[in-house]
């Protein structure tokens, strides 16, 4: 298999959220998605929520005298009609750091109770689908092989080493992911995206 | 005491201390990795940029973990029972500093706590070649447990509460955090002591159990020199938090989802597509924002 295709899949599976860590065999890698324990959704590190609520960041500006929110993608920081600061607020009107006799304070940190580096934001902690508060890192260890487009699928003893194996049909976007539930009548199956739930 | 057997300096041509912090990453997290192979750990080393440097995996009795050595061979009988062996996995954050005043300074934000007690924090003197680690599960109840309190403050939120408590004893040949020995984490010690855990086989309970530390160690609010409120503004907020974050069931973080969603989509156009330029990181978010 050429390395070219080889790394075209591992970032098809990076677009679809997963991360990828090589180990010491050729084609052999280990597919990581961190998700939610109850409900299996992504988890983002990344993203950041209100640290008092929980509201996720809206990534917006938001003029307080003229009550809206506006890009801050290459806009100025100062509203266009009252000349007023704009700021990254909690994007939950019910906060408490949106609560009249509390706001200033909370906001003149940085540009915001939302801006990056601010003392009000945490990671995510809560599930974006469940509310969950428990996440884990869902895993599988792969084994990768292309295949012509007539070949037939049999699985050997390869099952018992991995998680799941994926097969890619030469020059094709055709997928077939193969894990230890897999059935016979599955073998045939190829689809246009990559399983996500036969992986992991 | 320092064991000389792990780790070992794998690259023996060069002095690790040599690097300096612009070209460290690599080599450091290539030294990490080599070790654990040389004591046949299964390395895996990201693709991509993720927050886990190094995963590492091994075959373990799976009737008696105790039956197999840290260094012992993958083998898929073990070789004192005979029973069939089992594989356990450890996701490695590696932090490689220098010492200074024999002062291991780092800093660790709020996206590095994971719930998953399988994630573990190395941190890596390079300077006296000793690795400590400790599961996230570890690291949390030592906090809670000393009563050393910082993940409430502003500065940890903001990510740059760099800790300066680790220190090494030269004399005693000793590590210490905050006058609390760290020897139990210390080279073959912390590797003992993350590999002899059933985190594989009981993952979800120790899931609920980080969630409750954690909850219980991030939303205890301190004002710090961040915050100016008076002592009933902090009871208010401290109230708030108790309400709507640390007694608050997983079905109102749903809702507050939900209302995001909403508001996003009734904004116009303009403003939209701009959070939507941040949010395409968040697949899940993004695809119910962008039409």
């Amino acid at each position: 298999m050429r390395e070219q295709r080889t790394k075209s899949i591992y970032y098809k599976l990076i677009s679809l959220g997963c991360d990828i860590y090589l180990g010491e065999n050729k084609n052999e890698f280990f597919v990581v998605r961190h998700s939610c324990v109850e409900c299996k959704s992504s988890w983002y590190m990344n993203l950041t929520e209100c640290y008092f609520c929980g509201m996720l960041n809206s990534y917006l500006y938001y003029c307080r005298r003229c009550e809206n929110y506006s890009s801050t993608t290459g806009g100025s920081s100062t509203c266009s009609k009252c000349k007023q600061k704009k700021k990254k607020v909690c994007f939950n009107d019910d906060c408490v750091t949106n609560k009249k006799e509390l706001v200033e304070e909370f906001n003149n940190k940085k540009n915001g109770v939302m801006d990056k580096n601010s003392p009000s934001t945490t990671s995510q902690s809560h599930c974006i689908n469940c509310g969950s508060d428990k996440n884990f890192y869902s895993s599988s260890l792969v084994y990768l092989k292309e295949v012509d487009q007539d070949t037939q699928i049999k699985i050997d003893e390869e099952i018992k080493k991995y998680d799941a194996l994926i097969f890619v049909k030469k020059d094709c976007t055709k997928y077939l992911v193969v894990n230890r539930n897999s059935k016979k009548e599955d073998l045939k199956k190829f689809k246009d995206e990559i399983d996500l739930n036969a992986l992991f | 005491m320092n064991n000389n057997k792990f780790p070992i300096n794998p690259f023996i041509d060069v002095d690790p201390k040599v690097f300096h912090s612009r070209n460290k990453k690599n080599v450091t997290e290539d030294f990490v990795a080599e070790n654990f192979k040389s004591i046949n750990w299964n390395i895996f080393r990201p693709f991509n940029d993720t927050g886990i440097d190094l995963i590492i995996s091994k075959k373990v009795c799976s009737k008696d973990i105790n039956h197999t050595k840290y260094d012992d061979l993958n083998l898929d009988i073990c070789k004192k029972c005979k029973n069939e062996t089992k594989i356990i996995h450890r996701f490695i954050q590696i932090k490689t500093r220098e010492l200074v005043n024999n002062v291991l300074g780092y800093t660790l934000k709020s996206k590095d706590f994971r719930t998953d007690p399988r994630h573990t924090f190395l941190f890596y003197s390079d300077h006296t070649k000793d690795f400590l680690s400790l599961p996230v599960l570890d690291y949390l109840k030592f906090f809670q447990q000393t009563k050393i309190s910082h993940f409430g403050t502003p500065t940890f939120n903001q990510g740059n509460g760099k800790m300066n408590s680790l220190k090494f004893n030269v004399s005693e040949n000793v590590w210490n955090y905050s006058g609390h020995s760290w020897e139990n984490y210390r080279n073959i010690n912390g590797l003992n002591n993350f590999m002899y855990r059933d985190f594989d086989e009981n993952l979800f309970s120790y899931t609920k159990e980080i969630s409750l530390i954690k909850r219980t160690l991030f939303y205890d609010f301190k004002l710090g020199k961040t915050f100016k409120y008076s002592e009933n503004q902090k009871e208010e907020i401290i109230n708030f938090i108790n309400l709507n974050i640390i007694k608050a069931k997983k079905e109102s973080f749903q809702k507050l989802f939900q209302k995001y969603i909403q508001k996003i989509n009734k904004l116009d156009n303009k403003v939209r597509e701009s959070a939507n330029s941040y949010l395409k990181e968040y697949q899940k978010i993004y695809e119910r924002t962008k039409n």
